[in-house]
């Protein structure tokens, strides 16, 4: 008995996703990419054609449930469709589950009668959660997963596999969560945004249609004993600004090394809103295919990026209060930068647009003028056209000085 | 997929003109047979209960018209198996069978080593398959299936699963047959006539759904795969021998000495529908156990008059 999905015998994912207010911003952001990735990634296998060799069950839940795909073959699913907010109130885990129990219970039952039924692959349960359930008692939830775990083909069981997500300070009902998992591996314990898109993506779409092929699967998705996905950070997003976030293509993902400017500081000290402030717009996470089954490789996030609508500027403003210009200012940048056309604007500052807030603007020794006596460093920063605005300036009569010293036409800096 | 039949197309008629310059052609299901010469091939979507709605087999067969056999290849059959995991394989299974074989026609007569020659038409086919892709990857809107969200289409073009084919080719210069092959494929060869023992020289892997293909691949795979085999066997006067995909070795469970004894090889020429025919009894008959796409090619070569 070698179960497989095909177009003849759709595998069924299920996906009990949390959407209560506590997964609101990040979170939901990666969730939905996540799943938007999965459906991807099975929408991709198989002949063209819409017969698909998956089919999707996706019961979202907060204070109420949504049925919101039933048994729907994954390349009738526009993956744009899929969106996350976290809105709802409360977290009701079991009525999610007793929901998917009922819609399962039927289905298992068309298996039953299914000409392939011996090779047709089990379906794959996936719930994750953020918070504790706070309608009914967890052990409702224990109860009704137990309903959905004991249904089975040929005396395998259906597949259950949760995630806890831990981010932002929300901790997830862990125990309740592992009860509920299939297989004491079939449980992730995510700290990340990465972490959980990647969770869903890859165990959504791996074919894993048997439970031995599900165990084969964590392992090589999550290591041994499938410890948790975690960041070098466990808590908040990492610091943008350590340690070398570059990958090589094809490189498989380390999630230590994953960049997310979430927790940037604002001028005024405080810190953003997380919910708020994750733009998860361009972070794609893909799945490298080949040996295992269909899929390949580890996960290359090379083109992952978390932030980009972060920043509270102006799209290409850029903030140069605390801009340090000279000697020790930091690492060289590679090669000439060209500021040509570059539109400093005036971010959170009151001055105009266009204009330079030089209030902090450390002048040091490295900055002539145009005399040539000075040899051009290689790493110089052209700032020919930049505007410097006269409000910009200081207005205890040092710009006099400066302007005299300084040619702003021909300005380098090093 | 509206911009690669395009793309196909263009390969393909360049090729074809090629190849009808100097011999006879059969695509995907036909025979000829002249005095020395049979070759037959056959390929099919399969029995109507498979789990595939398109055909990813495809299956060539070339012979040198009689005049040019003194300088070409007397015959050349190709076969390949799209990838059921790679989307558009049906394109690439047809752009490869047409690219190595005309390649190897044409570039025949400059006398390489039969080995290097083999493994040039591949890097020649394969080429194709990377270009057509990329010509797809600049083009993404226009080169989206009907049948694709376009945010799935970009995600299977960065990703490049597409187009991914095996690749079979097979030809005879008059004293020795050459086989070279990327990907499983069962290859059945008959020597010494029809008497004598035959041996397989490919079988399938039926263990395995993971296979080396020819095709545009992510820059984490590598570069291609050597070719998987290359073999040159002296022949006879008289041999014969088949070719066939991996859905017609499942069903016959990988005996495809068998499978010689039961499509009867040394009566090809009385029966040049022998591979048609084996498979439309094989669906008919087992569907259940030929569930897939089935290509099967024969040939039988008497230069004696037998």
């Amino acid at each position: 008995m070698t179960r497989e999905a095909r177009q003849s015998r759709p595998q069924l994912i299920c996906v009990l996703a949390d959407d209560s207010r506590s997964m609101a911003g990040q979170k939901a952001q990666a969730a939905t990419l996540g799943i938007q990735e999965m459906l991807m990634e099975c929408q991709a296998k198989g002949p063209p054609g819409p017969r698909s060799y998956f089919s999707f069950t996706l019961i979202r839940f907060d204070e109420e449930i949504l049925l919101e795909h039933d048994e729907v073959p994954v390349r009738d699913i526009d993956p744009d469709s899929i969106h996350f907010e976290g809105g709802g109130g409360m977290t009701n885990i079991t009525e999610a589950l007793e929901t998917l129990s009922t819609t399962l219970t039927d289905y298992m039952e068309r298996l039953q009668q299914h000409e392939e039924s011996s090779d047709h692959p089990l379906p794959l349960v996936i719930l994750f959660s953020d918070g504790y359930q706070n309608i009914g008692e967890p052990s409702s939830a224990i109860e009704a997963a137990g309903k959905i775990k004991a249904l089975n083909l040929d005396g395998e069981h259906v597949m259950v596999v949760t995630a806890g997500v831990s981010i932002g300070g929300d901790r997830p009902d862990e125990e309740t969560l592992r009860a509920i998992a299939g297989r004491p591996n079939w449980y992730q314990h995510i700290n990340n945004v990465t972490a959980l898109s990647e969770f869903i993506a890859k165990v959504g779409s791996s074919g894993a249609a048997s439970p031995a092929q599900l165990d084969a699967d964590m392992e090589i998705f999550f290591g041994t004993g499938s410890p948790p996905l975690e960041t070098a950070e466990t808590d908040s997003p990492a610091d943008p600004t350590s340690a070398d976030h570059s990958h090589e293509p094809g490189e498989s993902i380390d999630l230590g090394d994953l960049e997310t400017t979430g927790d940037i500081p604002l001028e005024n000290g405080n810190t953003q809103q997380p919910e708020e402030d994750i733009d998860l717009a361009d972070l794609e996470v893909s799945i490298d295919t080949g040996s295992h089954r269909d899929l390949e490789g580890g996960i290359d996030l090379t083109d992952l990026e978390v932030g980009a609508g972060s920043d509270p500027e102006p799209e290409g403003a850029i903030d140069l209060t605390n801009l340090e210009v000279g000697a020790g200012s930091g690492p060289e940048p590679e090669g000439a930068i060209d500021l040509t056309d570059l539109e400093v604007g005036a971010g959170s500052d009151p001055e105009p647009e266009g204009a330079i807030d030089l209030t902090d603007l450390e002048v040091g020794a490295d900055i002539r003028s145009d005399t040539g006596q000075d040899p051009i460093p290689d790493t110089a920063i052209d700032l020919t056209d930049m505007e410097v605005g006269s409000e910009s300036l200081p207005e205890n009569g040092d710009n006099e000085e400066l302007d005299s010293e300084i040619n702003l036409d021909d300005l380098e800096l090093t | 997929m509206p911009l690669a039949p395009r793309l196909v197309g263009q390969v393909i008629a360049r090729c074809e003109s090629s190849l009808e310059t100097y011999g006879k052609l059969i695509v995907e299901s036909g025979h000829f047979t002249d005095d020395k010469i049979t070759v037959s091939l056959h390929t099919d979507i399969g029995p109507s209960t498979t789990s595939k709605n398109t055909n990813q087999d495809f299956a060539l067969g070339w012979m040198a018209h009689p005049h040019y056999r003194s300088t070409l290849p007397h015959f050349v059959i190709a076969a390949a198996d799209g990838l059921s995991s790679s989307r558009g394989a049906e394109w690439g299974a047809m752009t490869v069978c047409f690219q190595a074989v005309s390649w190897l026609i044409e570039n025949y007569r400059y006398g390489l080593d039969p080995e290097e020659l083999s493994a040039t038409a591949f890097r020649v086919a394969e080429n194709s398959l990377t270009m057509m892709a990329d010509s797809m990857g600049n083009r993404p809107h226009s080169s989206c299936p009907v049948s694709d969200f376009s945010r799935t289409w970009e995600h299977i073009l960065k990703k490049r699963q597409l187009l991914q084919t095996t690749l079979m080719l097979c030809w005879c210069d008059g004293a020795h047959f050459h086989t070279a092959a990327i990907g499983d494929g069962g290859i059945v060869l008959f020597p010494n006539g029809d008497k004598a023992a035959g041996e397989t020289i490919s079988e399938c892997d039926l263990t395995t759904s993971v296979v080396n293909y020819l095709g545009p691949r992510p820059p984490s795979s590598g570069t291609s795969p050597a070719l998987d085999i290359y073999e040159n066997k002296a022949v006879g006067p008289l041999f014969s021998g088949l070719i066939c995909t991996d859905g017609i070795a499942r069903g016959m469970q990988n005996d495809l000495l068998g499978l010689s004894e039961i499509l009867e090889l040394p009566k090809l020429p009385e029966n040049e529908t022998a591979p048609r025919d084996f498979i439309t009894s094989a669906k008919d008959e087992m569907g259940n156990s030929f569930d897939d796409n089935l290509t099967l090619a024969m040939f039988r070569v008497s230069t004696n008059g037998n």
